[in-house]
């Protein structure tokens, strides 16, 4: 059967997908489970008694996209008397600070503070302006938004509801949506991954481990929390996936709340989409190296769970992908032969049918988004997008070694706006 | 626009249905002529495709997506496994089943989908509806539903113009022992004879109501001084003589009725309810 060192290669690299597969299936049932729970349950979700909340906007260069932000925040569903809105404008050389004043001027009744910085204490990245933020701020809870989004009327109130009623969660966190997902191809891919991204690894996670990361944007975090752990760390490239592991390790938890929704602008050039996706991966791979001692901490709980699963796709699912592709081109021009080719095609049309179903299932559940049109993206998703990620994670990865060797400082990784 | 929307629906059912009957006449074929029953897993296999659409039609699309990433993960697994373990070859029907099984289980539990948005919006169309209805059926007189919104209308003309309002509410007397006696259907007689009677004595302005949930008549009246009163007078005789055609029974029992009246008066009522109660408390005098 295995005549070559090309088959062991393939099986080595099928197996890990075979894994990553049975991980992703796994995941997605345990989602399911979760769309179930709160499906059923039709319980009001009402506090007698709302808390103050701080909302924290960090902002720099973002005059395109801040005043439709703050307005919508400004028209959120909950007690104006409950909460406050602190923008903190980090050393922007646009427009900014003009708009933010205008719009301050229009709601003098309202607590809306704006906080700009020069380069001297500003300018640093966004932990840093969040930092500069947590200081004014005077709630017991902390929200973030990103300065592209636009909350749903009751996001607030929703994240309010379920930390006011778990008191082990140390963060709740809501769902984000593409706001732009019909502009072209693009945003639609985006849009079909955010969606599946949140079904499997904020709801399956949670439902399997009670385990989520925060995603940057829509979530609450007790003051508390933050005070013991001194705000964010200005030298993380992923301040959020480092304060979710410190709240874990702390003995809380961070509740996934699919209630509340946010929606965002995504990436609509390839150009920025690379970008944006390098600076993830590698931040992965920091956190990953940063992080990998937990592994064998037996403390650390379900952080052990995201590091495997981080490895599994990152490293093992990562190779495996580039190997069997690789072979799959070579022995195709003729230049190797393999023989197993049988089931490594049955595993290729097996993980194409499950991805084709995971997202439908994900999309099934999202008002409007199961239809023809994106069942056909979907088809496409595989071959396109999908392959895009491979190129992603190489970059990532290049550029993770040459920052690690070289020690290169952090600055704002800022995605351009539309 | 209605019409529209359902004739959509009802072609998508039309269209689905045709093709999962062609799908099983072609598995029927393949199955006797094509070998596909050399392999006696297929028959297994079939038999977790009918659970698939049960499964299906019962829930709902997102737990039918689930039934499918089950299967194809735990049968291409399976052949993977027995192809490296055992060398068994893997054969064009295990695709075929990676495929058709997700197929047809997404097409009944979308089938289940579109009659539950059919059933549903049947609902939704009786009860509006049944709401809707303003017109008593049998009697040709106004329906219970518009009656207190209409009172309040009147009492918004009473204040501004001045008018006084009146409500009659007119019951039968002894209203159960007649059924007793005379039964339902002689009962119903009894009522649409008093509802023409009513139509053809009272004025066109006048409004009719038959509150059948109260077994009651309601009439809201414009008048003048005292008209009220004389209206009640001249009903009451009418009511007295009436005649039934071919029903000696009726004749011999002499249907009375019993009369309740209040007139509109700003200062103390408030709302239609309290007009309505104040109207039906009057009834308790007329004796």
């Amino acid at each position: 059967m295995l005549q070559n060192i090309y088959d062991y290669l393939l099986l080595g690299s099928l197996f890990s997908i075979w894994i990553v597969i049975l991980i992703n299936m796994v995941l997605v049932t345990s989602g399911f489970i979760n769309y179930l729970k709160h499906h059923i349950d039709k319980r009001p979700r009402v506090l007698n008694e709302y808390p103050f909340v701080s909302i924290l906007i960090p902002a720099h260069n973002e005059e395109k996209v801040i005043e439709k932000t703050v307005q919508s925040i400004l028209d959120l569903d909950y007690d104006n008397n409950k909460y406050e809105i602190i923008v903190v404008n980090d050393n922007s050389s646009d427009n900014s600070a003009k708009i933010l004043q205008r719009l301050k001027d229009k709601n003098p009744h309202r607590f809306l503070k704006i906080i700009n910085t020069d380069n001297i204490i500003g300018g640093k990245g966004k932990s840093n302006a969040l930092n500069i933020g947590f200081k004014q701020s005077i709630g017991d809870l902390i929200a973030i938004y990103d300065a592209d989004n636009t909350p749903e009327r009751q996001a607030l109130k929703e994240l309010v509801y379920a930390i006011e009623n778990d008191p082990e969660a140390g963060a709740v966190i809501g769902k984000f949506r593409c706001r732009n997902k019909n502009k072209n191809l693009l945003t639609r891919f985006i849009n079909l991954e955010g969606i599946y991204f949140q079904w499997v690894a904020q709801a399956g996670r949670w439902q399997l481990f009670k385990f989520c990361t925060i995603p940057g944007t829509n979530f609450l975090i007790r003051r508390s929390i933050l005070e013991e752990i001194g705000g964010w760390d200005t030298k993380a490239i992923t301040e959020d996936t480092e304060i979710s592991f410190r709240i874990y390790m702390m003995g809380y938890h961070i509740r996934f709340c699919p209630y509340s929704a946010t929606w965002e602008q995504e990436p609509e050039t390839i150009s920025v989409w690379l970008k944006q996706r390098k600076r993830w991966v590698k931040g992965n791979y920091y956190v990953m190296a940063k992080n990998f001692k937990y592994l064998f901490d037996k403390k650390a709980g379900p952080i052990r769970f995201d590091l495997l699963y981080f490895l599994s796709i990152y490293i093992f699912f990562f190779a495996g992908a580039v190997i069997s592709d690789s072979i799959f081109i070579l022995s195709f021009g003729g230049f190797i032969r393999t023989y197993i080719v049988g089931y490594s095609l049955l595993l290729w049309f097996m993980a194409y049918m499950l991805f084709i179903l995971s997202v439908q299932i994900s999309t099934s559940t999202e008002k409007g988004e199961l239809n023809l049109s994106n069942f056909i993206i979907i088809l496409l998703m595989y071959f396109t997008y999908c392959k895009l990620w491979i190129v992603v994670t190489i970059m990532g990865l290049i550029s993770f070694i040459k920052d690690t060797l070289f020690n290169r400082e952090i600055k704002w990784y800022k995605t351009e706006r539309f | 626009m209605k019409t529209k929307l359902d004739n959509q629906i009802s072609k998508k059912l039309d269209i689905l249905d045709t093709t999962i009957i062609t799908i099983f006449f072609i598995l029927l074929i393949t199955f006797s002529y094509g070998g596909l029953n050399r392999n006696p897993m297929n028959v297994f296999i079939v038999l977790w495709v009918m659970i698939g659409m049960i499964v299906g039609y019962y829930t709902n699309i997102t737990f039918a997506i689930l039934y499918s990433i089950i299967f194809d993960f735990i049968y291409s697994s399976l052949h993977i496994f027995l192809n490296m373990s055992k060398s068994i070859p893997i054969d064009p029907d295990v695709y075929f089943w990676i495929i058709t099984l997700p197929i047809i289980t997404l097409m009944y539990a979308y089938k289940g989908k579109l009659i539950r948005e059919i059933q549903l919006e049947n609902k939704k169309l009786k009860k509006e509806n049944e709401e809707l209805v303003m017109i008593d059926k049998e009697t040709g007189l106004r329906s219970s539903q518009s009656f207190f919104n209409e009172i309040q209308a009147y009492m918004n003309i009473s204040k501004r113009y001045g008018v006084e309002t009146y409500l009659m509410l007119i019951k039968i007397k002894y209203q159960n022992e007649v059924i007793n006696i005379l039964g339902e259907d002689k009962y119903n007689k009894i009522i649409m004879k008093l509802s023409k009677l009513l139509d053809d004595f009272l004025r066109e302005e006048d409004k009719k109501f038959i509150l059948r949930d109260m077994n009651l008549f309601g009439i809201i009246l414009l008048s003048n001084k005292n008209g009220g009163k004389q209206v009640v007078k001249r009903l009451k005789e009418m009511i007295y003589n009436i005649e039934f055609e071919e029903e000696a029974v009726i004749n011999k029992m002499k249907i009375e009725i019993i009369v309740g009246l209040a007139i509109y008066d700003e200062e103390t009522i408030n709302n239609p309810y309290e007009f309505f109660q104040m109207a039906k408390k009057d009834m308790e005098y007329d004796v």
